[in-house]
């Protein structure tokens, strides 16, 4: 009789003990906790502010405790997003309109948005995610317009290669048919991606195997470090020179993808400073069906030099004006590629 | 909760007084089956910090021997659904979890001829898997292989019910977890290069009670319907707490009915 009445107290001990502590308070200030609580514990750039979380909690808690509301939460949500953290990759998703007019928004340049409109170019292929070409004043020099890094851009989705990627390898079939001998890389007003796909991309440039980024991610109060490494794969393109673009609305994957190429020999990168969305993202969920979406890892240079929220800067800027795409298709970044690429010797040799 | 415990107690009480011609020793193989619903609560940090909830497909399925004084039995468990936060509908999760158990039990000493008690070993793997429906996340699991003890305790209600009461607990083994702060990396790099056994296996660490507690119990009630069949009402309740690297904890609850076939 012994073995079953323990063992029945010891179950009815367990049932107990185990079904509290899962009570949800689902409060705007429970809620505001809880967010916090993802920044201390989660956000990958906690200790890369010159405010500790804490610290930031502080300053908005009695703005909450004074107004428990949705729309107190949704204005010092936004605050944080825009004015405090300003990590591209932190945004709070709500399908609820709120009125959050008292919060002041950095407003994007719209110049960066615009894609190329390829007047110089004589389009071959274009596909969902490329389009191909040779630069038509010196059809030695093949081009290149990677639209996205992923399918679901900015997504995550890491490791289903979409067979469109794939594509690139009929597209620098193609290229290489044409006894093309320098290439322009044009990734310019693309979103992010995932860490696979940028490097998929990578590997039919690069010329040798080379780790090109470290990615560390908060385990507890550590992080932990791995290391990306990039071999060349596929058909590719990888003797001649190559000119990298890139611009303001290159971000995230697309920067993986900048880290990349920069390890290849003949490469020189024009364009402007990248957005600087370093890390990759995950999403979490507050009790009130908003989502908060943070860094959960951060990237860098393989030597460890940052660029969060300062981006990658090119050695030569290059910015189309406010008139193109509107004006006039001349554009400058396209021609500067041309130029650079014909200084450094690459002629018409047909 | 109350309506429970007074269920439990009402049974302790009932198979107490009623409990007559118990016959243990005798020698019998058994098949069972059994389908039903399991109330998940469960709160995952890789995820989230809130805990989530769903009722999923439970199927249990296993062996029995019985030889005099021991029991020696395998059993099965497999459970299917969909968990989400309670009020919001952004973060889904699909749930596959799963075990294998193997007991050898071997009756204890006691003196009434109404209550049979066994007490053995327990082997046991188990497997649970999230798979995030948003692309932003990415697929997390535990794999868990362990020994630890078992107890089980067998009540003959007359002639055509039985109450069997069972409690597993595993106390060292070996816990693999995905490397996932709701995006993996170094796991799916593995996945990628040396497929997906590697990369489950990539992380073994020593599981003991103090960091992965797994604690499962289930009362059966079983009603004869003949000389070798049985018709039975299962209530299990699961209790789960994985210490590292993020927290897992919560607990399932598993009403369902099965059928047994002796041979």
């Amino acid at each position: 009789m012994y073995p079953f009445r323990a063992s029945c107290l010891f179950f009815l001990l367990i049932f107990l003990s185990c079904s509290k502590g899962f009570d949800v308070d689902t409060s705007p200030k429970a809620d505001f906790e809880l967010f916090f609580e993802y920044l201390k514990k989660d956000y990958a750039y906690r200790d890369y502010h010159p405010f500790t979380m804490e610290e930031l909690r502080q300053k908005y808690v009695s703005q909450i405790e004074r107004s428990n509301t949705k729309n107190t939460l949704a204005t010092i949500l936004l605050e944080i997003q825009e004015n405090e953290l300003k990590d591209p990759h932190v945004s709070i998703l709500s399908d609820e309109p709120y009125d959050i007019s008292s919060v002041p928004q950095v407003i994007g340049s719209d110049l960066e948005k615009i894609a190329p409109a390829f007047a110089e170019i004589t389009v071959d292929i274009t596909t969902d995610f490329y389009t191909s070409g040779v630069v038509t004043a010196q059809p030695n020099i093949g081009y290149l317009y990677i639209r996205a890094f992923n399918y679901d851009t900015g997504g995550s989705n890491s490791l289903g290669i979409e067979d469109g990627i794939k594509e690139i390898d009929t597209l620098l079939q193609s290229l290489i048919a044409k006894k093309v001998t320098a290439m322009i890389v044009d990734m310019r007003s693309g979103a992010g991606g995932s860490n696979y796909v940028p490097r998929y991309i990578a590997q039919r440039f690069i010329d040798k195997t080379v780790t090109y980024m470290v990615e560390q991610y908060p385990v507890g109060d550590s992080f932990e470090r791995k290391e990306w490494e990039i071999s060349p794969s596929g058909i590719g393109f990888r003797d001649g020179k190559v000119v990298l673009i890139s611009n303001g609305l290159t971000a995230s994957g697309g920067e993986f993808f900048v880290l990349a190429m920069l390890q290849r020999d003949q490469v020189t990168h024009i364009g402007s400073t990248s957005m600087g969305a370093a890390g990759n993202i995950t999403e979490k969920d507050l009790s009130n069906g908003w989502n908060v979406q943070i860094t959960n890892s951060r990237t860098e240079f393989a030597d460890g030099t940052q660029y969060f929220k300062v981006g990658i800067t090119p050695p030569t800027i290059v910015k189309n004006d406010l008139d193109y795409g509107f004006l006039h298709t001349g554009d400058a970044l396209i021609q500067e590629a041309v130029r650079v690429l014909e200084a450094t010797g690459v002629t018409n040799l047909r | 909760m109350r309506h429970f415990l007074t269920l439990i107690w009402f049974l302790i009480a009932v198979v107490s007084a009623v409990a007559q011609n118990a016959s243990e020793n005798n020698k019998s193989k058994t098949l069972f089956l059994a389908y039903g619903q399991n109330e998940h609560l469960k709160m995952d940090e890789t995820y989230s910090r809130l805990p989530k909830k769903g009722l999923v497909h439970d199927f249990n399925f296993g062996y029995e021997k019985q030889n005099d004084n021991k029991v020696f039995s395998l059993e099965t468990r497999f459970s299917t659904g969909e968990l989400g936060t309670d009020g919001n509908d952004i973060n889904f999760i699909d749930h596959y979890g799963g075990n294998f158990k193997a007991r050898w039990l071997k009756k204890t000493k006691g003196k009434s001829t109404k209550i049979a008690s066994y007490l053995g070993i327990l082997h046991d793997v188990r497997a649970d898997v999230w798979f995030p429906k948003n692309n932003e996340l990415r697929y997390a699991w535990d794999i868990y292989w362990g020994v630890g003890i078992s107890l089980k305790t067998r009540y003959t209600i007359g002639s055509k019910i039985t109450l069997d009461y069972t409690l597993d607990l595993p106390l060292i083994g070996v816990l693999w977890r995905s490397h996932n702060n709701g995006q993996q990396l170094s796991t799916e790099e593995i996945q990628l290069e040396k497929g997906i056994l590697a990369a489950s296996l990539e992380t073994p660490r020593l599981a003991y009670l103090s960091n992965t507690t797994y604690i499962d119990n289930v009362l059966k009630v079983h009603f004869t319907t003949s000389e070798r069949t049985r018709f039975f009402y299962r209530f299990g309740f699961t209790h789960q707490n994985i210490q590292q690297p993020l927290l897992k904890k919560g607990t399932e609850k598993t009403n369902s009915i099965g059928f047994n076939y002796q041979f």
